[in-house]
């Protein structure tokens, strides 16, 4: 590898120097303690590392905030560089140099609010949080310094070393065995870092968090201090590694042969959404048709079998995109989901849970410190970064995202209806509604608090621990990367904007926008960036977007000509929420200086993420206030070749990418297929550049190709619930002859069929996607002789569709199935196939599409007979619960909540 | 309009903890009007006595920490994501308010009146309500679970899934209006009383229920499974269609009145007694219902009859008329009385699952086991 990593330490060493006291030679000599002062690196931080060029960089530069004036001297005493990211700071004691000499610089720079600058490399606004905890701590000096790269030499050297780090007993561990329930709590030894920035983290973990106690509200190991175990790609939710403490680190990556690049690749992960509740729901037990264990599994299986871990799939995202030809990778924020989260250590520990049990620690009603306590994700992400951060030894940096700040959870579908918030809630985890629902329990409808979420002061544990700054441009030898924070507040209701009539969100609610972003020092920034861009090319990164088109507009194949649409630049018109389908989830402030950057293409690549759902857009020629605007795939086979440009394109740059969802299954809608709600496997995005010309030559997706495929199930159950677009009329349709028959009066001769089912497929569905039923599966539960028994019909379907009849055999089951069913149970179970070549490639068709019906008869007068009898048809309408009511009132809160108090009172599994 | 503005600190104060006191200390009405309060939560201990709130919005509001409302009225208000935790409700009346997304958790509205309101999404969670009455309510996707419903009206609302579930229910009456999709699960309700109203799509799983009357009600599609219910009447019920009654315990069953009722389905149910007078039925089927007590029919039509398997004690049939078809599939009365019953043209027989070569013989099978 030709990358090493060292981390830089701020120490206060207690060293005596001899002094000699007196006038000319007559004096004395004493011992003195050599001056010191309190410092913290903020320049390079985890997450704003230091990128060293070691042929071409002369000095590592660094921003410092101290209580006392910095000397040379000082710093050559005081920093220290460390081989690696070790937890324990282990350092060689020995100064950088013999002398500070010229091979130290230090500069004083002005106050905390304005742009921070190194001498060469980098600048950066702070984020208030840090600059309040650095005033309240004195530390009001900033400097910035410079100390020759040969001290670089001097690490790693194998000279004995110290550690800038101490260790206490720590709360760390839960254990439980088989014979023992009961759960322990194990305290051990566990690494305190000494740094001064290490003491302001856990000032802020403390009144984060709660007292630093064994016991106490809190009931995560480690106590949000120390990050989790890691065991495989999973964090161990129950043991936190007590050599791992959460604390900080200033790392400098230093790049030499082979690894030093001109124009660097940069790699782009956002929206990883760390929900660890998500890794218990992984355990539910829970099947939609409960047919008793072992019995049709493949049908109906357990739901925590099918549920797509958000966590595991960051970890195979961000392993593939730092393993990629990315020479530094952006996380693009959203990093968690909320910062308060489910926590139970016996669910955690126990390899199999009841359902009851994960419905109970799901549950919102109970909701306090210690069943939803803050910090778990926070300390999931830091888990994952670090190891990432030393396995490929690549610069990650960081950005915040409007959910890096939501304090409180809320249900796994927490409104329903037409204004159903985070509707994409169950097809982010590859789930159908009712499977999501029904794992989740019965608070899954539920928001804990019900205004935003949104607390800007939460931001401060991503300042103190990955960077402390809110704003950043790092200068690469060809290339500036700016990343922008989200900001203050967040805006997600639009009463004018066409915004909020998009589906799955509240009336007049949308992807909320950042409303202060971007701000007058951001963009004071950006323009600094952007006058330099002859020297370095400008690739911007935020979390809100600049350009991203609503969910329903499509992307098409093989870098085809992309779906049109239209930045405004007319300044008029902003500010007044009129916000176009192309512009979900962008910035509200300062737009026209922003656009008029881009429409001047000023800026060669934009990456953002936030809507979850990738997409290149590329901007054609201004046509006076508006800039047309073109989306392509850049898909993760191969992604879209910029050069030469692709169909329609008329430049390339700047870029404007939305990347995929990093944890969260993202969205995904190429040629429509299924409109807003088709789904791809977690991503992220590749941006390579000609290493010599520095032109960005391709955009891909790297995708986290070894999760499982998305559920067709899951994208057909949302297309039926939130757009009706399945059955025609909302319905199968099963006919018999006549009342009379549906009545067994009469009799049916032997070996012929009484009930044909109509699938009633769409034609959107049928014939435009070519989808099918494979097989159809009816079931639900009779009772007899006081016992719950399952009746199961399975009607062959053929590709052509049409109406099938249903076996004569089956005939008595089939009408018991209905006529007699009262209870929840009675359930279709398709498996759908497509001859469509690319939805039968991107998405698995194996699995079943499982939802409850009702069955409604309807009895179709058709004729008298010859006595003056009204004649019957009788018809059946399965349809899903209220079905037929909300759709004749045009609502659509149909049923798809499970019937929780049923199952708990009829079936033993789910029993409390 | 006049504008709506941002609730000021002061008021927010009076309303979250201090509202104002007279010169004996104490509480004292006072209004709070044309104001919008949004995304807050107050968590304190306050009484209110005498509150109005009118003209204003609460949006993603959260009351918790003992909250008491005593008489106080709120007027022409939204509550839009607004959760009550603990919040004791007193003679309080909501009137042209519009709710929408609202959960309750533990509260208790005493006397409390919701008038000429848009209620949409509410979730209660064992909330106990008390004679509290709801007028001219438009209700859209109400869930109640372990709730207490005592002594409450629903007049002339229309209701939109209204799904209650392990909730105790004294007495409900529902006049007027409408209850689409509504749905009880394993609830106990003492007397369920709807008259001139419409019912579409009624479930009842589980549970026990005391008396349900269906009073001048166009029913279509209800369905009463594994429940005990006391008594089920329908009377003076324009149509009923598709009423199904399964596995349940039924103490009555009566069909009064009824000139149409298509497609009644009982199957497996235990039964003290059956009644149908003055009412037509079509299509209907009794499959292995146990009828410990009489079956009654009096000036009923059946077009359409299936009686089968099941244990049925004696049958009286006064003009009683019989159309298009009826079957007795293994299945004898005790005894069977008929008077003037008659049997319509082209009337068919079916007798354990064949036809039978005819009414007399049919009629005499059936008329003792």
């Amino acid at each position: 590898m030709a990358r090493k990593l060292y981390n830089l330490i701020w120490v206060a060493l207690e060293e005596q120097e001899d002094k000699f006291v007196g006038v000319m030679k007559v004096g004395f000599t004493v011992k003195t303690t050599k001056e010191t002062t309190a410092g913290v690196i903020l320049y390079p931080a985890l997450l704003t590392p230091l990128v060293h060029h070691s042929k071409q960089d002369a000095y590592l530069e660094l921003l410092i905030a101290t209580a006392k004036p910095l000397t040379p001297d000082m710093v050559n005493r005081q920093l220290r560089i460390s081989a690696g990211l070790r937890a324990t700071k282990q350092f060689d004691p020995a100064p950088l140099f013999g002398g500070a000499g010229d091979k130290i610089v230090v500069e004083q720079l002005g106050g905390m609010t304005g742009i921070l600058e190194t001498h060469e490399k980098f600048a950066g606004i702070l984020h208030p949080s840090v600059a309040n905890a650095l005033s309240n701590k004195g530390l009001h000096r900033l400097w910035k310094v410079k100390v020759h790269a040969s001290a670089l030499q001097g690490s790693g050297s194998g000279r004995p070393e110290q550690a800038w780090s101490t260790s206490e007993r720590k709360f760390i561990e839960y254990t439980t065995a088989a014979t023992e329930p009961k759960i322990r709590r194990w305290v051990r030894d566990a690494v305190v870092g000494k740094e001064t920035h290490d003491e302001l983290i856990r000032a802020m973990l403390e009144r984060r968090f709660g007292d630093d106690k064994r016991t106490g509200d809190n009931p995560i190991p480690g106590l949000c201090r120390y990050a989790f175990g890691m065991r495989g790609g999973a964090v161990q939710l129950g043991k936190a590694n007590p050599d791992e403490p959460v604390q900080s680190y200033h790392p400098v990556v230093v790049l030499t042969d082979g690894d030093e690049f001109v124009h660097a690749n940069i790699g782009h992960v956002s929206d990883i959404h760390m929900n660890s509740r998500w890794q218990l729901l992984g355990k539910s037990t829970a099947r939609v048709v409960e047919w008793g264990e072992g019995v049709h599994d493949d049908e109906s299986p357990r739901i925590g079998n099918l549920l797509a871990e958000t966590n595991r799939s960051f970890h195979e995202v961000l392993r593939r995109i730092c393993a990629s030809d990315a020479h530094a990778v952006i996380v693009g924020g959203d990093l968690v989901d909320h910062i308060r989260n489910a926590y139970n250590a016996k669910t955690i520990l126990h390899k199999e849970s009841s359902v009851r049990q994960i419905w109970d620690t799901m549950d919102l009603e109970t909701y306090s410190p210690k069943t939803y306590p803050p910090g778990i994700d926070l300390v999931a992400f830091y888990t994952l970064i670090l190891d990432a951060l030393r396995t490929h030894q690549k610069p990650l940096f960081a950005i915040t995202g409007n959910h890096d700040c939501y304090e409180d959870a809320f249900g796994i579908s927490p409104r329903l209806r037409d204004n159903r918030a985070n509707a994409g809630i169950p097809a982010d985890l590859n789930l159908t509604f009712y499977e999501a629902l029904l794992s989740f329990g019965p608070t899954a409808g539920l928001l804990v608090k019900m205004g935003s979420s949104f607390d800007s002061s939460w931001f401060d544990w991503f300042h103190l621990v990955l960077t402390p700054f809110n704003d950043w441009w790092v200068k690469l030898p060809k290339q500036s990367l700016v990343g922008l924070g989200w900001g203050n507040s967040e805006d997600l209701l639009d009463k004018a904007g066409e915004q909020g009539k998009s589906s799955g969100i509240m009336p007049g609610g949308h992807l909320p926008r950042s409303d202060d972003a971007i701000s007058g020092s951001q963009l004071a920034l950006l323009q600094r960036a952007v006058g330099e861009r002859a020297k370095r090319r400008v690739f911007l990164t935020s979390h809100f977007t600049f350009l991203s088109y609503r969910e329903d507009v499509p992307m098409f194949p093989n870098a085809q000509i992309g779906s049109l649409g239209a930045f405004n630049t007319d300044v008029s018109t902003l500010g007044v929420e009129s916000y176009s389908r192309f512009e979900m989830g962008t910035f509200e402030t300062n737009r026209a200086a922003l656009l008029g950057m881009l429409g001047g293409r000023q800026i060669q690549c934009v990456l953002t993420g936030h809507s979850h759902r990738r997409g290149l857009h590329l901007l054609g020629a201004a046509a006076g206030t508006a800039i047309p605007a073109l989306l392509y795939d850049p898909d993760p086979q191969g992604g879209i070749d910029l050069k030469p440009l692709p169909r329609g394109a008329t430049a390339a740059e700047p870029a404007i990418i939305v990347s995929d969802s990093g944890g969260p299954y993202p969205r995904y809608n190429r040629d429509g297929e299924f409109r807003d709600w088709g789904s791809d496997r977690p991503g992220a995005t590749l941006v390579r550049v000609d290493a010599k010309a520095g032109d960005i030559t391709n955009v891909s997706t790297i995708q986290a190709s070894s999760r499982p495929r998305p559920r067709a199930a899951v994208s057909l159950d949302y297309m039926d619930i939130d757009k009706s677009l399945i059955f025609t009329d909302n319905r199968m349709i099963v006919a018999a002859a006549s009342a009379e028959l549906d009545n067994r009066c009469g009799g049916v001769p032997p070996g012929q069929s009484l009930y044909f089912l109509a699938t009633n497929l769409q034609a959107e569905i049928r014939v435009t996607r070519r989808i099918y039923i494979k097989r159809a599966i009816f079931s639900a539960q009779r009772i007899v002789a006081g016992k719950r028994e399952w009746i199961r019909i399975e009607v062959p379907c053929a590709p052509a569709g049409g109406v099938v009849p249903v076996p004569p055999e089956a005939t008595e089951d089939f009408r018991a199935w209905l006529q007699f069913i009262g209870e929840p149970t009675r359930f279709v179970s398709l498996q759908l196939g497509t001859s469509d070549a690319f939805l039968g490639e991107r998405y698995d068709w194996s699995s079943f599409w499982n939802f409850e019906v009702e069955a409604n008869r309807r009895f179709v007068p058709t004729r008298k007979d010859a006595h003056g009898n009204q004649q019957y048809q009788v018809q059946y309408h399965l349809q899903r619960p209220t079905r037929e009511i909300e759709a004749l009132l045009d609502n659509n809160t149909w049923r798809e909540i499970p019937p929780y108090d049923w199952r708990v009172e009829t079936d033993p599994k789910y029993a409390k | 309009m006049q504008e709506r503005l941002p609730i000021s600190d002061a008021e927010s104060l009076a309303l979250r903890a201090e509202p104002p006191r007279d010169d004996a200390d104490e509480l004292t009405p006072w209004q709070l009007g044309h104001r919008v309060l949004a995304d807050q939560r107050f968590n304190h201990a306050v009484e209110h006595r005498g509150l109005t709130v009118h003209d204003s919005e609460l949006h993603g509001f959260t009351w918790s920490g003992g909250v008491v409302l005593r008489g106080c009225v709120f007027r022409d208000v939204v509550l839009d994501r607004v959760a009550f935790t603990a919040v004791r409700f007193e003679d309080v009346v909501f009137e042209r308010c519009r709710l929408d997304t609202v959960q309750l958790v533990d509260c208790d509205l005493v006397r409390c009146r919701f008038v000429d309101c848009d209620m949409a999404l509410i979730t209660a969670s064992r909330v106990r309500f008390t004679d509290a009455q709801f007028s001219a309510v438009r209700g859209d996707s109400w869930t109640l679970r372990e709730c207490a419903l005592l002594g409450c009206r629903i007049d002339e609302c229309t209701l939109l899934a209204l799904r209650a579930a392990k909730s105790t229910i004294d007495a409900l009456d529902v006049r007027g209006g409408a209850l689409r999709s509504a749905e009880f699960t394993l609830d106990t309700i003492g007397a369920l009383r709807v008259a001139d109203a419409v019912v579409q799509r009624l479930r009842v799983v589980g549970g026990e229920l005391g008396a349900v009357t269906l009073t001048a009600v166009e029913a279509d599609d209800l369905s009463l499974s594994t429940a005990q219910i006391d008594a089920l009447t329908l009377e003076r019920c324009p149509t009923v269609v598709n009423l199904r009654v399964l596995d349940a315990r039924l103490r009555a069953l009566t069909i009064t009145a009824c000139p149409q009722v298509l497609g009644l389905i009982v199957h497996a149910c235990t039964l003290a007694q059956l009644s149908f007078s003055g009412s037509t039925l079509l299509h209907s089927t009794f499959e292995a219902v146990h009828v410990d007590g009489p079956l009654h029919a009096a000036d009923a039509v059946f077009a359409g009859l299936v009686l089968r398997d099941g244990v049925w004690s004696t049958g009286l049939l006064e003009r009683v008329r019989f159309d298009d078809y009826v079957a007795a599939d293994h299945m004898r009365f005790t005894s069977l009385q008929k008077r003037d019953v008659v049997e319509g043209v082209g009337l068919r027989y079916q007798l354990d699952g064949g036809p039978a070569a005819s009414g007399s013989m049919f009629w005499g099978a059936l008329h003792g086991a």
